[in-house]
């Protein structure tokens, strides 16, 4: 087939793809009520597949998972990797809003230990990886370790042992 | 192409939810895995053992786009090439859809605009598609809420010159007919007059829901009766290879996906009633 059809298939797919996705006004001639409610299921379906895949940040939203997502997806396409990527990006967009709940914290780290967000989706990193972060609601120090093949390790110390320690080192 | 060589019968859609389930039903004997979900070089251990117990395992492609305007992805291919070749797998499916334009990714099977010249760009993919591919390629007819204008042509007709053309074999979805019958009207019997059922590999089925007025196929509720009742006149005009439930989420008690596997059995059986009245799955 010649490539100038291939081209005017591709722009025509993108004009109906970003009204899909982007919020973007359906093109001419197709039905926008019919596009709308395609591009509102498109939505829901999203959400409950990073919901599923982030179920701690979906209890941590509880009842607003849904609007508080749907504010995310409208100015962010998806990420390559689908779910996963797509929920690490959401939980990015939370965190610039205020702090996070321990259990997002937390969800977070195990997918940050397991994976690396690209360009071309999610990869497992081969090597081990390390990661740290304090729990600022049960006031807890978390150090995790991922060893491949041999799974996530990790040891949760509370805060107060941790200050009292250091005055100790201190004296 | 002939599918002689494919036998199927009581089919699920393998998902992490359902493994033990389905591990332990016996009544089980095809299943499909959404193949982008499952690595070659990591094949869950519970689908290992159930293609050792010699069930049938279908790798199902969703994002290989294959009307879309780019090419198929070579990376994609021969991912989908390594698990059929890993599981055994007698085919391979994928849609008569596309997935993405120009970089961006819609996160669904969108509908094609069916005119010669998007059916020419399909016919070139399929034929790419099926030369990295190990085994038969079998394409599936979506559900959409909208349509394309400017259509030359009707759905059945489109997929039917797609798969003669390609010498494919198709994966006819009863339920995502059903939802465009209900949203846009299709006659339902019109559309298997014109398809080619000599083709079909198996039948996939599902639930879903009406929202606002127009019935979303969701993989996520019952089945309703009008799918099982479409299920039943394919089934009466042609030997159904294998049908397979599709649940996505939501997930039921086990108890309650037998009850609809025992269904999609009642509405066959009625189908291979009418076409042969002595008969009995």
């Amino acid at each position: 087939m010649h490539t100038d059809a291939r081209h005017r298939i591709a722009a025509a797919q993108l004009d109906l793809v970003r009204a899909l996705v982007n919020n973007q006004l359906a093109p001419a001639e197709f039905d926008i009520s019919r596009v709308k409610a395609a591009a509102d299921a498109l939505l829901l379906k999203r959400s409950h597949s990073v919901a599923r895949h982030w179920p701690g940040v979906a209890r941590s939203l509880g009842c607003k998972f849904e609007e508080r997502f749907g504010l995310y997806a409208r100015s962010t396409p998806i990420p390559h990797g689908g779910p996963g990527p797509d929920g690490r990006g959401f939980v990015h967009a939370l965190a610039r809003e205020g702090p996070l709940t321990d259990d997002v914290e937390l969800e977070t780290m195990a997918f940050d230990l397991r994976y690396r967000v690209g360009a071309e989706g999610v990869i497992t990193p081969r090597h081990f990886s390390f990661d740290a972060l304090l729990l600022k609601q049960s006031l807890r120090f978390i150090v995790a370790i991922r060893i491949p093949l041999l799974g996530d390790r990790s040891i949760s110390v509370p805060l107060k042992i941790l200050l009292k320690h250091s005055a100790l080192g201190s004296v | 192409m002939k599918h002689s060589a494919l036998s199927f019968d009581a089919g699920i859609g393998w998902r992490p939810e359902l493994a033990l389930s389905i591990a332990r039903d016996a009544t089980i004997d095809f299943v499909e895995i959404v193949a982008e979900n499952i690595s070659p070089d990591r094949i869950p251990i519970p689908l290992e053992q159930l293609a050792e117990r010699g069930v049938k395992v279908v790798p199902h492609g969703i994002r290989l786009s294959l009307g879309g305007a780019e090419r198929p992805s070579i990376e994609r291919l021969s991912l989908l090439a390594r698990l059929a070749e890993k599981l055994d797998a007698p085919l391979v499916s994928e849609h008569f859809a596309f997935v993405r334009a120009g970089g961006l990714d819609a996160g669904h099977l969108l509908p094609l605009q069916r005119t010669r010249e998007t059916l020419d760009l399909l016919v070139e993919n399929i034929l790419e598609a099926q030369k990295a591919l190990p085994v038969p390629l079998a394409l599936e007819n979506i559900a959409t809420l909208f349509e394309w204008p400017g259509s030359e042509m009707d759905e059945a007709t489109f997929i039917a010159e797609a798969l003669e053309r390609t010498d494919s074999l198709l994966v006819l979805d009863v339920s995502n007919l059903y939802a465009n019958v209900c949203n846009h009207h299709w006659d339902a019997n019109e559309f298997l007059d014109r398809l080619p059922l000599e083709r079909l590999a198996y039948a996939h089925i599902a639930g879903g829901i009406v929202r606002n007025g127009l019935y979303h196929d969701t993989h996520a509720h019952g089945i309703p009766e009008g799918a099982l009742d479409l299920l039943t006149e394919v089934c009466s005009r042609v030997d159904v290879p294998g049908v397979m439930l599709e649940r996505d989420d939501r997930f039921p008690e086990w108890s309650e996906l037998v009850a609809e596997l025992e269904a999609i059995t009642e509405a066959r059986t009625r189908g291979a009633l009418r076409r042969e009245p002595a008969y009995a799955y």
